[in-house]
């Protein structure tokens, strides 16, 4: 199991290794993308570019210029070339609108999925199915840029419902704070609903017929305990992996759209801001911070897996 | 600045020179004191700007979300009268007693600094802190850093990377507050450049670093009293500054205004409307636009909240007349024929004047009948002539060329560019269409490697002086890489003329000079550049804003400090 566990680890840091690597490397391939030019200013002399090479490191190869881009990043030292703010402090300030959005949004669109699936599934075919899966294809089918539009203008600007954008920190008031991300949590989980009650649907009606749960049923166990406590239990097990990685997929990035939407400026937004400023330095981090969450949370995934089911041990070693 | 409008991305951005419209300077009014009898003394406000300023240090900033606040924060030894429309751009002593005594041959400039100047944190101003708020413009590589190597020994002391160094032009006598500044050469427009942000007095030990999340004092009716970059900033009013009588530089109506970055511009609009927030430093957005006009009140009304005004920039397409087939005077004639200026301006939400001058209205030297019905290819509010234009690509003898338009993917640059591709190819070229990534495109047109044969461009003043503008096609600056000169003009009379009027210190008398050479650069047979445009930005305030008092600055935009609630708010 260690080695399992240390080969994992090792596959992460590879991955992470990886991520860095083409990230900075697109960024060195794009045509003119000259940084040096871009922070001198509207009228730069060359005296003026020169000096801002040698200050930021550009007059390096690349190769130098990767190590002092990557000691920079672990250091905390690392400086966005286009306002020259602290990039590690801009993520860490953006983290907890990006952690307040995907939480909420995760545990909605796990409870909401849960509930329209096991609704699904109980009258397979009936009208509630067929209402529930009309509904979850539309909510499927909409860009969370399009309700999360829809929403600010319509409950927030005409009705003031609720508010227009923004965000307010939970530790200055929890009320606010929810009250701000009621429309952001329920625009991004809308599609990850309708995904989680058709995919937990499937999943209870495949298991529904297996052999323990029949055998269940002749014990004489009411339908309602049979569904929940065998059918429902065994059908979560891959919405639950599921739920994880897409969990670290929005914290990592997966949110930009929303935030961007809602104004919220977490560490998505920042993350589209730097892309659209070809700024390397917050596009670097905000990746690797994305791909991290990404890694690590597919790393437990499958030291989960391992302890659970020796065969994937087996089969990590057999290959 | 950049050449970039800041409400479409943001990002990289302009120092806008603003204009108010003929007809609506009268309504926006001029009274800096807040005389409208609706305003309120005091209160606080609420701003948004898309974009978070690039610095909140005067030695960096060199964008407009800068320039538009710390204006008020940091007077420079010069700056400019708090008045709309032209007398906005008259240079008043700031910190100086009085405008400062030139030399006979134009290289040496004295001042006089005002007698008990005090910082926002209450210590004193001395003449010494001038030359360190210029060596930390130098040191810290600032973008305004190439306006001041015109002062002898700028550039060794840019070379020296030491921070301690002396600047040898710079003479400054605390005693008696006298300071002297030789330059190398005599330069027309040094007072607008002494008037710039950079050159707002900081403290003699303000660190040589970038002090955006902590801005120095300054001398201005407000101090930054918090910065979160990418979040919000704080103004409040400076406790020291009234006490200082400065003439002419109001005190500023309400006691604090917060200014929160706000990256959704649909969203600011539509919170301006319901009173959530009192102004926004873009214009609202094109979708939102309609509904904006329709619930903001008439012009001159009391209930007036939105106002458009014509900035000093400049809108135009470059053609590199040193690459086929623009190096042929008759095809550059006939781009200017074919251009649809007031299809253009409809792409800018109607945020676009059409105009036929390379300087904007209010520089010295515009010309607004050359700009208007007497421009050379017909009224630009016009269709454009395009048999004329077709005429002249069959005698040029050019029809069918292949030609690649560049432009860049900001918005509505990118739509810009391909209606202008559509116009060369009406008018008898074929043409094709190159977008660049926003970030890149000045640097790759300016590239004479890359050989751009024409495309998008345009200039927002940085100081209303015509140089300002004709640096762009001037030919002693044209380089190898990072040219801004992007058509390669130069025309030796032009040159010449641009040399005779960089000595010309009073632009009054030289007006007339400079409009003759806005007429030699874009009338036939020269030709050399099409412009089409001036860009508007609005006022655009809450129900809450006293609109009458607000003042438009031909330089710095809005004027925070004629800024006030209505009575009662």
């Amino acid at each position: 199991m260690a080695r399992f566990v240390v080969r994992r680890l090792l596959a992460m840091i590879f991955v992470l290794f990886a991520v860095s690597v083409l990230t900075f490397t697109i960024f060195n391939v794009i045509p003119n993308g000259d940084p040096a030019v871009r922070m001198a200013g509207k009228q730069p002399t060359e005296e003026q570019i020169e000096q801002i090479r040698q200050t930021w490191s550009f007059d390096e190869p690349v190769t130098t210029q990767y190590v002092v881009t990557m000691k920079k990043l672990f250091s905390g030292d690392m400086i966005s070339y286009t306002t020259q703010t602290d990039v590690v402090e801009e993520i860490v300030k953006g983290l907890p609108r990006t952690l307040s959005l995907s939480i909420g949004a995760a545990i909605l669109w796990m409870a909401f999925g849960v509930g329209f699936g096991l609704l699904s599934a109980m009258k397979a075919g009936g009208v509630r199915d067929k209402l529930l899966t009309v509904i979850a294809l539309i909510g499927v089918s909409m860009p969370v840029f399009w309700i999360g539009a829809l929403f600010n203008y319509y409950l927030g600007f005409k009705l003031g419902i609720f508010p227009n954008g923004g965000y307010v920190p939970f530790t200055e008031n929890p009320i606010d704070w929810a009250y701000h991300l009621i429309l952001p949590w329920f625009a991004l989980s809308i599609l990850f609903i309708g995904v989680y009650s058709r995919v937990l649907r499937g999943n209870i009606l495949d298991t529904i017929n297996e052999d323990y749960v029949r055998t269940a049923r002749a014990k004489g166990l009411s339908e309602r305990t049979v569904l929940l406590k065998h059918v429902l239990r065994n059908s979560l097990i891959p919405i639950v992996t599921l739920w994880g990685l897409d969990f670290a997929v929005v914290i990592g990035g997966g949110a930009i759209l929303t935030e961007t939407v809602f104004d919220l400026q977490g560490v998505g937004q920042y993350a589209a801001d730097s892309i659209g400023q070809l700024d390397q330095p917050p596009i670097i981090a905000v990746t690797m911070f994305g791909a991290f969450f990404v890694v690590i949370v597919n790393a437990i995934v499958d030291i989960g897996y391992a302890a659970l089911d020796p065969r994937v041990r087996l089969g990590e070693s057999a290959g | 600045m950049s050449r970039k409008f800041s409400g479409v991305r943001s990002r990289l951005l302009a120092v806008f020179g603003v204009l108010a419209l003929a007809g609506g300077a009268a309504a926006c009014g001029s009274d800096s004191e807040s005389g409208s009898s609706d305003a309120a003394e005091g209160g606080e406000i609420t701003l948004a700007q898309t974009s978070q300023p690039d610095y909140l240090d005067p030695a960096l900033s060199y964008t407009v979300n800068g320039w538009e606040p710390m204006w008020l924060v940091y007077t420079p030894l010069l700056t400019y009268a708090h008045e709309d429309g032209e007398a906005g751009a008259e240079l008043i002593p700031g910190l100086a007693e009085d405008l400062p005594e030139v030399s006979e041959d134009g290289k040496t400039y004295t001042f006089q600094l005002r007698d008990g100047l005090k910082y926002s944190d209450g210590s004193d101003v001395v003449a010494s802190d001038f030359e360190h708020t210029i060596k930390r413009v130098l040191a810290l590589e600032s973008g305004g850093a190439p306006f001041y190597q015109s002062i002898e020994g700028a550039t060794e002391y840019l070379e020296g990377n030491n921070d301690d160094a002396d600047i040898s032009g710079i003479e400054a006598d605390d005693k008696t507050g006298e300071i002297e500044i030789t330059l190398t050469e005599p330069r027309a427009d040094f007072q607008n450049i002494i008037a710039m942000n950079f050159a707002g007095l900081v403290p003699g030990d303000t660190p040589f670093k970038n002090l955006t999340e902590e801005p120095p004092p300054g001398v201005g009716p407000y101090t930054i009293t918090e910065s979160v970059p990418n979040r919000e900033f704080v103004m409040e009013r400076n406790p020291e500054f009234e006490a200082l009588e400065i003439p002419d530089i109001p005190l500023g109506n309400v006691d604090k205004m917060t200014t929160s970055i706000v990256k959704n511009q649909a969203q600011q609009a539509q919170d301006v409307l319901s009173n959530e927030l009192d102004y926004m430093q873009d214009p609202p957005p094109a979708d939102i636009k309609p509904e904006v006009l329709q619930t903001v009140g008439p012009d001159g009304s009391e209930e007036q909240r939105y106002e458009e005004h014509v900035t000093s920039s400049t809108y135009y397409f470059f053609m590199n007349t040193q690459v086929a087939p623009f190096d042929d005077p008759l095809v550059r004639e006939a781009v200017n024929y074919g251009i649809d200026k007031p299809a253009l301006a409809n792409l800018f939400a109607g945020e676009l004047q059409p105009g036929c001058s390379f300087l904007p209205p209010g520089m010295p030297g515009y010309d607004e009948e050359f700009d208007t019905t007497g421009c050379p290819y017909g009224d630009p509010s016009e269709p454009p002539d395009i048999e004329k234009a077709q005429e002249l690509i069959q005698e040029a003898g050019v029809e069918g060329e292949s030609v690649t338009v560049y432009g860049n993917n900001d918005d509505p640059t990118d739509k810009v560019t391909e209606a202008y591709a559509d116009m060369l190819n009406d008018i008898g070229l074929n043409a094709e269409v190159e977008i660049l990534d926003g970030g890149v495109y000045f640097q790759t047109i300016g590239k004479q490697s890359e050989e751009a044969q024409t495309g998008f461009a345009n200039w927002f003043q940085d100081f209303p002086h015509p140089l300002n503008f004709y640096f762009l096609v001037d030919g002693d600056t044209i380089q190898p890489t990072n040219n801004q000169n992007f058509g390669n003009v130069d025309d030796p009379e032009i040159n010449d003329e641009l040399d005779a009027l960089a000595l010309e210190t009073d632009l009054e008398s030289v007006a007339d000079r400079w409009a003759a050479l806005d007429e030699l650069l874009i009338a036939p047979p020269n030709s050399y550049i099409a412009p089409y445009g001036h860009r508007k930005l609005a006022t655009f305030f809450s129900d809450r804003m006293d609109f009458e008092s607000a003042v438009f600055s031909p330089v710095y935009n809005n004027d925070y400090s004629t800024f006030a609630l209505k009575e009662g708010e």
